[in-house]
């Protein structure tokens, strides 16, 4: 069912919707294995997510006072990042289908800068807090933002880290059908990092008490 | 390359995202309900992570039940998160 036809530089489009650029409905993107990794990851943040209301139930003023110590415009600057950056590499993951090398290596270096920018205002962020005397032991709302936030920042890295294998897979091998599914399944977990700061967000610096 | 990027579908989904978020942020900053704006948060939250599912994970009901795990993820963790600020709340 491979798309003969040739694209952008004489190199082989693949797949059976190529000019689409979309995925064939009804397969999995990406490698099986790394699903494993996203589902393991999502359970745990689903544990951390439980653990923080549960703390906040048992005392929604003292996390309502540690919440007001937050700069909701560190948080939106994040999100806003991270949707970018997985955006682009959405871009890259058609791109890849379309067989397009340049794309996929502009697109990829591309997410990485912005993602790049993540790590700027989270550093930023932490800095200013530790300076301001706010750390770990703070009190307990402040236990879970650094540690949780601290365990999205290493997945973070391990995303980008995976881009840039990206990345460099780009540059010396064949943009097939084995780099393809590659690049989806690693498109897969930045999106992972994306989806987890998405609830992370809301529910750490926007929650306002009554 | 610049005007194919901008017909294309996930331009459009990053936007509305971008857009969610921002609406969000400014809900949960000038609401004088901190319910409503509370309730609001975790909804567009909500509806966030399953465009990422959907649209940038490219998640099908097929082959396999991925898309129900995120999914219910998103569902379950909405919900817990909601739930326990309107218990904690007076």
């Amino acid at each position: 069912m491979r798309d003969a036809a040739l694209g952008v530089e004489g190199t082989p489009v693949v797949g059976e919707a190529a000019h689409a650029a979309g995925k064939a409905p009804g397969r999995l993107p990406g490698d099986p294995g790394v699903w494993m990794f996203i589902t393991a990851d999502v359970l745990l943040f689903g544990v951390f997510f439980f653990v923080f209301t549960s703390g906040r139930l048992a005392d929604p003023e003292g996390y309502e006072r540690s919440r007001q110590h937050l700069d909701a415009g560190f948080g939106l600057a994040n999100t806003l990042i991270l949707l970018t950056s997985s955006w682009l590499v959405v871009l890259a993951v058609e791109a890849a289908r379309e067989g397009n090398r340049e794309h996929v290596i502009r697109l990829l270096k591309l997410a990485m800068l912005v993602g790049a920018a993540f790590a700027v205002t989270k550093i930023v962020e932490y800095a200013l807090k530790i300076q301001a005397g706010i750390t770990v032991t703070t009190s307990e709302f402040f236990g879970y933002y650094y540690g949780f936030t601290a365990i999205h920042f290493l997945h973070f890295v391990i995303g980008m880290g995976v881009l840039a294998l990206c990345l460099a897979k780009a540059r010396r091998e064949a943009i097939d059908e084995r780099y393809v599914a590659w690049i989806e399944s690693s498109g897969c977990y930045w999106h992972m990092v994306d989806l987890l700061w998405i609830v992370l967000f809301p529910m750490l610096y926007l929650l306002r008490a009554a | 390359m610049t005007s194919d990027v901008l017909r294309r579908p996930a331009t459009r989904v990053w936007l509305g995202l971008m857009a969610a978020t921002i609406s969000s942020w400014a809900i949960a900053e000038q609401s004088e309900s901190p319910r409503l704006a509370a309730s609001f948060v975790v909804l567009i939250a909500a509806f966030k992570a399953r465009l990422v599912i959907v649209h940038f994970m490219e998640l099908d009901w097929r082959p396999m039940p991925w898309r129900i795990l995120l999914e219910g993820w998103t569902f379950v963790s909405a919900a817990m998160i909601l739930g326990g600020f309107w218990l904690a709340s007076p």
